[in-house]
């Protein structure tokens, strides 16, 4: 009796502490999915907030939440295009390194500027950008708004300006040209390389544009289509008609010369 | 992904705390000792301060308090309000969801465990505080697949709105984050936790008593956006909010209403656009007037004060990924205007950004 009580403690003693030990392995086995788990999710996470650097954060998330929820629209939107003139004889005469460091100064002060008016950096072409304004919300007031991010742009250029050349380098020039018009908007691409942008005709006459900045000696054009929408306080002035190519009638664009707040605000006169 | 509450920048505040004893006891009496921060720096409007606290205390018809306070975290979090969002943390915890849960539902990436009825009241959240674009019918009937009454719906919906409010106010006059109470909420943990807070006489969080308000007429400014919560209690609560704010002398009935339309043309919101130039018009402010405001931002017509918030007005719809901007951007309206009017108009930016999301219902 003492014998079968003892044998049946011992059985039940090994038993618990067979138990003991595979609860214990299972809760090493949980831990180690758990941190598993948390990497993964870090990695995810790092990968989202990266992945923003190349799309717009509304287009990644929209993304995230299922294909369908990033369908292409159309949709008003204002384009955008800045080049740097006389860029590539400069690259040639200074080190890569130094270059792309130049380079990328300029992206950050011309993005700021862009953000700062309801903008976004669509896509970067060498030492040019396509900016995009009212590409991702609706925004009554886009033209207005790249207007005055091509002023403070211009600003942002001169204070940049004065920092490389204390750095010995030369000064940098841009381009600006603006259009305002009805383009497709989406994520296009193919299954190795997609970005979000837009495709139309004011997308062409955007970067027409920009290019007439060095016709007509002038840094910010914009097409008559965006004049019409600004109030006086944007001060301009009116370019002779260009034939661009593409087009067969010539193109009227305006020069904006500045932005005067305390000027009488309201509609522009017909 | 939204930003995280530690990610998020946040200034010096711009108001002073305003003393009032008579508030402050009042508060005190009812938060068991405490005054939080943002009832001390928009206390200077009695409106404001009053409508903040209703926020805190509003009774629903449907809404279970648990849904009700995921939904508040999720706003916080999409609208980038550090010092509501810390505060919405200690909240959820002090109710019993644990530190996993948290962190679960403010990272987007893990939402695809969650149940289809958290996971649609979560993205119904983030879309309509995000509103870009506003969601419309097709999302309502998405929460009605899910299980969600139209009632549950509209609640939510106001939850945004509410929630939405005191985000807007906290973070344009950056009041400081709650730390103290941060602080006590990080003890707060654990399976003991959770067990408890369902316990009877288990103080859940700031759970304070809710207050009677008289049935809504209807036939106050806006009425057709309380019309949208007709079914639910929180109806009462908006109007009383939109009548105490349009009764409110410190920042003119007509400088309201520019502020409304503006941020309604902002969202596309037909209903309220239409209704501020309703009473625009009673105001002598001219049909062709508000266009011409609506188109430039600008016009003759507009008081200098008007010429300052009409831009920002615009500018409160779409909270920035970091406060700090929209902060930097309100602080020069503190200068020309003075703590008092800035309060007024930090409240009314912020009570027609709700109204504007809350239309979503009528559409």
């Amino acid at each position: 009796m003492t014998v079968a009580l003892a044998i049946a403690l011992a059985g039940g003693v090994v038993a618990l502490a067979a138990f003991a030990f595979y609860a214990r392995r299972l809760r090493v086995e949980v831990g180690r999915h758990r941190v598993a788990l948390a990497r993964s999710v870090e990695r995810l996470e790092h990968l989202e907030q990266s992945f923003q650097r190349f799309a717009p954060m509304d287009v990644v998330e929209q993304f995230a939440q299922g294909a369908s929820a990033a369908e292409p629209t159309h949709r008003k939107v204002t384009i955008m295009f800045a080049d740097l003139k006389g860029f590539t004889p400069l690259s040639e005469r200074i080190a890569p390194a130094a270059m792309v460091d130049m380079l990328n100064g300029y992206f950050r002060a011309m993005n700021k500027a862009l953000v700062a008016h309801h903008g976004h950096l669509s896509r970067l072409m060498g030492d040019g950008l396509m900016a995009l304004f009212g590409a991702l919300e609706h925004n009554p007031w886009q033209t207005a708004d790249a207007v005055k991010a091509a002023l403070a742009m211009r600003e942002a250029l001169a204070s940049y300006n004065r920092d490389i050349e204390r750095r010995g380098l030369a000064k940098l020039e841009f381009g600006v040209g603006i259009h305002t018009g009805d383009v497709v908007a989406g994520v296009m691409g193919s299954d190795r390389f997609m970005e979000f942008t837009v495709i139309g005709d004011p997308v062409n006459i955007a970067a027409r544009v920009e290019a007439l900045t060095r016709v007509h000696q002038v840094d910010i054009l914009v097409t008559e289509e965006v004049m019409k929408t600004l109030d006086p306080r944007f001060v301009t002035r009116a370019m002779p008609p260009v034939a661009v190519k593409g087009k067969t009638e010539p193109i009227a664009t305006f020069a904006i010369e500045s932005y005067d707040d305390a000027a009488q605000s309201g509609r522009r006169k017909a | 992904m939204p930003l995280l509450v530690d990610q998020l920048q946040w200034d010096q505040p711009l108001t002073p705390e305003f003393a009032d004893p008579a508030w402050e006891a009042e508060i005190r009496g009812m938060l068991g000792g405490m005054m939080p921060n943002s009832l001390t720096r928009v206390a200077s409007s009695a409106w404001v301060r009053r409508a903040y606290l209703n926020c805190m205390r509003t009774q629903f018809g449907a809404l279970g308090r648990a849904e009700t306070e995921l939904a508040g975290l999720v706003t916080s979090q999409e609208n980038a309000c550090r010092y509501c969002y810390g505060s919405a943390r200690v909240r959820m915890k002090m109710m019993g969801f644990t530190d996993e849960m948290v962190d679960r539902i403010e990272r987007n990436v893990q939402l695809v465990e969650a149940e289809p009825r958290e996971r649609e009241l979560v993205q119904f959240c983030r879309n309509l505080a995000r509103s870009k674009p506003r969601p419309s019918r097709q999302a309502r009937e998405q929460m009605q697949k899910v299980g969600f009454s139209a009632l549950e719906t509209a609640e939510l919906a106001y939850v945004v709105a509410a929630v939405g409010f005191c985000n807007r106010t906290s973070t344009l006059l950056a009041v400081p984050p709650q730390l103290d109470m941060e602080g006590e909420g990080k003890k707060v943990k654990g399976l003991w936790n959770k067990m408890s807070a369902w316990l009877p006489g288990k103080k859940q969080g700031l759970s304070l008593p809710p207050v009677d308000f008289p049935a809504p007429t209807f036939k106050g400014p806006y009425a057709s956006v309380v019309r949208a919560l007709e079914e639910s209690p929180t109806a009462a609560v908006l109007e009383a909010t939109l009548n105490s704010a349009f009764a409110s002398e410190k920042l003119p009935r007509r400088t309201m209403n520019l502020i409304f339309a503006v941020i309604a043309h902002t969202l596309e919101c037909q209903t309220c656009e239409r209704d501020a130039g309703a009473m625009l018009e009673v105001e002598g402010f001219s049909r062709s007037d508000l266009a011409e405001v609506l188109e430039t931002l600008a016009s003759p017509r507009l008081t200098e004060m008007e010429a300052l918030l009409i831009p920002w007005a615009r500018d409160t719809v779409w909270m920035p990924e970091q406060p700090a901007r929209i902060q930097a951007r309100t602080r020069p309206l503190l200068d020309a205007l003075g703590p008092e009017v800035l309060v007024e108009a930090v409240g009314t930016a912020a009570l027609a950004n709700g109204c504007v999301r809350l239309t979503m219902l009528q559409v």
